[in-house]
Parts: structure tokens; sequence; C-alpha cells
């Protein structure tokens, strides 16, 4: 029995070490965000030269918005037409979302639509064909139901003048709000997101996500690199890993805003935060050895690679915290310092399982100016439980699908636009 | 500086212009959803009179080390003291009215305030005879908490939060009644020992709350007597919260017995602290957001 204590004691101290650890590192980013020099992205170069761009939008049965993105990329976006073109992707749709592109290409030439009927379905399946079709040097990405802004494609594209940028990540903002609380909460966890981490981790040269989507590549080393692994359902990650382990950098440009529509209900929530932590999990499990192994990374980057790695299997990691804390308590082991290390872990525990503490969600929503809507913090508590559940799954699925050799299917998010 | 006046954005000024603008646009635009309306349409550019940083490299500036130092000793240092000066005492009277009001419930002869040791002095606790839970009540609980567990799983539609944390509440009482089925002399704990592990962690809370909380505003340019005001009323309410929940717990574990004394210690514990904790700093944070926004002198850009 003393064996089985000790091994429930070290492994609740591993939890604990591993959940102080994120919320040092956290705070790290909190502060440099909030007091420290902020590192710009190449907004202020102006060169007449641009690189052709060719932007691709995939969409499967994308009708509810479909018409508001391609009619944002053909009258607001502002880049040289003759170096401009926009192939969305219609991937299997059975809605009226052909013809809508068909539409959209009949009157502006620089749309070319690739209708995807046969053949694997998913994300990486049509960026991998429409690549082929490209005749763009960088490829920029936005998903159907994004909104993009009028200068974002020269900011996003004026990065690569600097050679060793590989990826480029924009900022994603919320448009829907004020939907409802889930949606509330959602883009004070987006802006904890990029307002502080993503623009810490740039300003650091740590290892800053491309997140596919309001960022670009280049095409060239996309295609070098084999394009998007198919049965990967985070594609964005794996093309972070794979251009950081060869020497590429990517730049976090948190000016280049674009306005998303978030899950509105707490379904489409659950298989988004799941599907992104399978993905991430598949990515984790295939980038963990080369990350150690490579020789164009410095420690720092290292370091904030692996913890990047890691973050979808913290709430793995916490689920089987929760028996191995019960049989300490019917073991007679939960004493004192158990109790407070069990609330410096719910507190460090990013507060509330969304992987950015309460006060890093304070201090963006802070620079962002959002004013009564943070009084909203202490409901993610009501979310925590969710998040760590649904996680854990995706997590599970995602290490399982290397281990087992799965393909997994890619999963549309539903979109919530209400047609007009 | 950036902050001169200008009768417009840039932005604005070339969008305002119905030239600029193509018919087609103003057809596409028009046919949008209303709610996108407001961000396609250049026309609805707002004018300014001032243009502030914008929120992408805006920082604040940051504190001397003199100010951080005074910070930390005034919020955490003098805070503490106080709390390390007075805790037998406080405890001691949250002990007592916790007695008194039990004692409208339970025969008081039956209830004892006892000292015990915690960190230089003695923390007064409440002691009273607990009850173990009758075969049947554990065997009901069991039947009930793996019913809705495992009727929740199997119901293949996404569980929502609050089922997530039903599911959750279902878990530690199916473990705690199986407990109680086959090993209820086997139970760790009494009254007396949850009653110290309670009130020891309210008082670690309480000294925790000015370093959480210190921590946590420092950044932001707010009053000192703002802060002090936000972490003194954020351990009152601890105080007054730790106390109900003190008699509640109590008189429950004494009525339905230890049976849910799992289900106290890991949902109803501190795990409920830290919400009043971010609740407090939310507060002070969303005030203070809006009275500093346009403050121009409290904000940098980049440097």
């Amino acid at each position: 029995m003393e064996l089985v204590i000790l091994i429930l004691r070290i492994y609740t101290i591993f939890e604990i070490a591993i959940l102080l650890i994120y919320t040092l590192r956290h705070f790290v980013f909190t502060f440099n965000r909030i007091f420290g020099e902020q590192r710009l992205y190449y907004q202020d170069i102006v060169d007449s030269d641009l690189d052709k761009v060719t932007i691709l939008v995939p969409m499967h049965n994308e009708e509810l918005v479909a018409r508001d993105v391609m009619t944002q990329l053909t009258t607001v976006v502002d880049y040289p037409r003759d170096k401009f073109e926009v192939i969305p992707i219609n991937d299997h749709s059975s809605d009226g979302t052909r013809e809508i592109l068909d539409g959209f290409a009949a009157k502006y030439p620089f749309i070319k639509p690739l209708h995807r009927d046969e053949g694997g379905r998913g994300k990486p399946h049509g960026l991998n064909d429409a690549m082929d079709l490209a005749t763009g040097d960088i490829i920029i990405v936005f998903d159907a139901d994004y909104i993009p802004s009028k200068g974002i494609v020269r900011d996003i594209a004026i990065c690569f003048k600097d050679q060793q940028v590989g990826a480029v990540m924009g900022r994603v903002i919320p448009k829907n709000t004020g939907t409802n609380m889930l949606t509330r909460l959602l883009d004070m966890e987006r802006s904890g997101g990029y307002q502080v981490d993503q623009q810490a981790r740039h300003n650091m040269r740590m290892v800053p996500q491309y997140g596919g989507t309001v960022g670009g590549f280049r095409k060239d080393v996309a295609l070098w690199l084999g394009g998007f692994n198919p049965y990967l359902l985070t594609e964005d990650t794996e093309l972070t890993f794979l251009l950081f382990l060869r020497g590429w950098k990517v730049v976090y440009a948190n000016k280049a805003e674009c306005y998303e529509e978030s899950p509105e209900d707490w379904g489409v929530r659950s298989r988004q935060i799941s599907r992104w932590s399978r993905g991430h999990n598949q990515v984790m499990m295939k980038s963990m050895i080369p990350l150690f192994r490579t020789k164009h990374l410095n420690f720092k980057e290292k370091v904030d690679g692996l913890l990047l790695l890691l973050i979808y299997s913290i709430p793995l990691i916490m689920i089987i915290g929760i028996p191995v804390s019960l049989l300490l308590f019917f073991l007679g082991q939960m004493n004192l310092i158990d109790m407070f290390l069990i609330f410096i872990l719910v507190a460090a525990y990013n507060s509330f399982g969304n992987f950015a503490p309460f006060y890093q969600i304070g201090t963006a929503s802070y620079i962002d100016g959002v004013g009564d809507r943070l009084k909203l913090l202490p409901l993610f508590f009501f979310g925590f439980l969710f998040n760590v559940l649904y996680i854990s799954q995706g997590a599970a699925s995602g290490m399982l699908d290397v281990i087992l050799k799965r393909n997994p299917e890619w999963a549309k998010t539903t979109r919530f636009r209400k047609k007009e | 500086m950036l902050s001169a006046l200008f009768k417009s954005d840039s932005s604005s000024l070339s969008l305002k212009d119905p030239e600029v603008i193509e018919k087609s646009q103003r057809e596409s635009i028009a046919s949008l959803p209303e709610n996108l309306r407001e961000i396609l349409d250049p026309g609805s550019a707002i004018e300014k009179n001032q243009i502030y940083y914008h929120r992408s490299y805006r920082k604040l500036k940051q504190h001397s080390l003199l100010n951080i130092a005074v910070q930390v000793l005034v919020q955490i240092v003098l805070i503490d003291f106080f709390i390390f000066y007075y805790y037998p005492q406080i405890t001691e009277a949250i002990s007592k009215v916790t007695k008194a009001v039990l004692a409208t419930a339970i025969s008081q002869e039956l209830i004892e305030i006892v000292p015990s040791l915690y960190i230089y002095d003695n923390v007064h606790v409440v002691t009273l005879p607990g009850r173990y839970p009758s075969l049947k009540l554990s065997i009901i609980v069991a039947v009930l908490s793996l019913t809705f567990f495992f009727l929740s799983i199997s119901l293949k539609r996404v569980i929502e939060p609050k089922f997530v944390w039903l599911i959750f509440i279902s878990f530690i009482n199916l473990t705690a009644s199986l407990f109680f089925i086959f090993y209820s002399g086997y139970f760790p704990y009494d009254m007396e020992v949850f009653s110290e592990m309670y009130i020891k962690t309210e008082v670690g809370i309480w000294i925790i709350i000015p370093f959480i909380l210190t921590i946590a505003l420092l950044p932001f340019p707010i009053k000192m007597i703002k802060k002090v005001g936000v972490i003194i009323l954020t351990i009152l309410y601890s105080m007054v919260f730790a106390l109900v929940r003190y008699i509640v717990f109590l008189y429950l574990l004494r009525t339905t017995t230890y049976l849910f004394m799992a289900l106290m210690f890991f949902m109803l514990g501190p795990f409920l602290d830290f919400i009043y904790i971010v609740g407090s700093y939310s507060l002070c944070l969303s005030t203070a957001g809006k009275q500093t926004q346009k403050k121009m002198e409290l904000w940098n850009w980049l440097f």
C-alpha cells in the first residue's frame, strides 16, 4: 500500500510541477506584453515590388458565409490585382457554395474556384490541391467565416521580404462577441491568446504559432516540405514545427487583424477544441524528438516549443489527477499541504482550463480596451471541466492516432451566420 | 506625440470620399447581413477628434522599483502581518458563531471548540460527533450516481458545462459511496480533522489573497488605496464566506453523514475560493480599464 501511496504522491507532485511551470510561463508572457519592448512585424516596409499572392479559402458547405468573405476579397481587400488571385476551395460541398463561387468567378477574373468533388475531403487535402494550381509565391489562407480587412493581405505578404520568414500569423478577433455568454468568453480567451501570448512569444523571439487562417506561408517551402499531411487535424501546428525545425521563422503580426465567427453553442465548441487537441497531440507525438535534435533552435526556443507542444496534454494529465486525488483522500493522505496544492493547482491551471491564466486574459482585455465584459472573467470557471473533458478526449485520440496509425476524418465547424 | 489632434484618421479620409467607392462595392456591401455592414461599409467611418494608440502595440508605463517595493510592503507585508497577528482571534470568532448557529439545530453539549496549532499559534475549530452512512444510504447514492454517470456518458450528445459538473459530482459521490459500502470502517477522517483542514486552509487562503491580487494588479495604473481596498474587501468576503460554508458543511456532515465529505472537500472547498478572488480582480480591472483607457499619459507605444 505504501508503494501505491508513493506513486500517487509522485503523480500529484508531477502534475503540480507541470502546472506551476505553465503558470510561470504565462506570468512571464503577461509581464512582457504589458511592460516589455514590443516587437513589430514588417508593416513599415514600403516596397512597390510586392510578391504575387494566392489567397486560399477552404470551404465545405459554406453557403451561409461564402458570399461575405468573397465580397471582402473582391471589393475591400487592397492589393495590386495583377499580383493577386483567390482560389476558393469548394471541398465536396452539397449546398449552394459552388454557385456562389462561380458567380464571383464570372465577375472577377482573379477568382479561380477549385471545385473538389473527388478525392479525400478536408482542409489539408484542399490546400494541397490548391497549391498545385496557385501561381502566387505566397499563400495566404482565410477560413470561410472570416472577414479580411482592407490592408491585411499586404500586411502579411510584406513580411516575406525577410528571407528567413517561412510563415506569418495575423490576429483573430471574434465578430459575434455579443451573441451569448459563450461568445463573450471566447472573445476574451482569444484576446489572451493573441494580444498577450502570441505577441509575447514574438517579442521574446520564441515560437509564435502559425494558426492556419489569417496567415500565410511560402508556397515553395510548403511544397518542399511535402505539402500538408491530410491525416493531421491541425495542419497549422504541423507547419509551424516543420518550419522551425528547419530553421525558418514564424512572424506574428498583431496589427493584421481579421474578424471571425466564433462558436455560438457548446456542442460546436466541444467539437472544435476536441479537434484542435487531437490534431495538436498528433503533431506533438511526431515533433517531440525532432525538436530536441534540431540544431536550428536555441535552448529558449526549444523550451517554448516543448511547452507549446505539450499544452493540449495538460488537461489529460489533469483528468487523470482527479481519481488520483480521490484515492489519496480515501487513503487518508489528504493533509493540509495537499489542500494548498489543490488550491494552487486550480489557480495554476491556467484559470479554468483555457490555457490562459486569469491575469493573462485580464491584461489582454485591458490592453484591448474591454470594459464591462471583463467582469465575466470568473465565469470561465463554469467551462473549466468542460474544457478539461473535451481537450482530454481529443488528446487521447490524437496520441492513439499516432500509436495505432489511425487516419482521422476532418470535421467542419458549424457556422451560425444568419441567411438574409 | 502621436496623440496630436486630427480631424479624422487617415483611413477615414480616403474612405469617406464617395468617389473612391465604386458602385459595385456599395452594392456588394448593401447585400451583406446587417451585422457585417458596419465593418465593411467605408461610409460608416467615424470622425475622430483624437487618435489613441492602436491596441496592437500599446503598453503601460513601467513602475519604478520604489513603487513596486511600496506596493509589496503595503499590500502584502502589512496586510499579511495583520492576518498573522489576528488569525487565532478570527478563527475563534468564526468557531463561536458556528457553534452558536449549530446549537439551534444540534444539542449544544455535543459541540466543542478546540485549539489546534497552526504556523505559530492555535486556530480554533468546532468539533462534534459525526455519523457514518448506513449501508442502505451508500447503496442508494451509488446506484443514483452510477445511473446518472452512465446515462450522461451514453447519451450521444454534447455534454454541456452544467452536465459535466454533475458528472464530476456523480463520480465523487460514486467513489465515496463505494468506499463506504466496502471499507466503511477505514474512513480516515472525523469531524475534528475535517474542521482543522478546513479552517487552516481558509487561513492559508487569507494569507495568499494579498499575494495573488498584488501580483495580478501590479501592472495597472490603479491607486494603491484602491488596491488595498480590493484586497481587504476580498479577505473580508472570504472570511464571511468561510464562516457560512463552515456552518453549512458541519451541519450537512452531521445530518447527512461523512458520505458527502469528499464532495465538500473537492467541490466546495478551496476550489470555490478562487472564483471570488478572480471576481475581485475582474471588478477592479474592469473599473480601472474604463477610467484609464483614454488617459494617454498612462500608455506607451512600443517601448
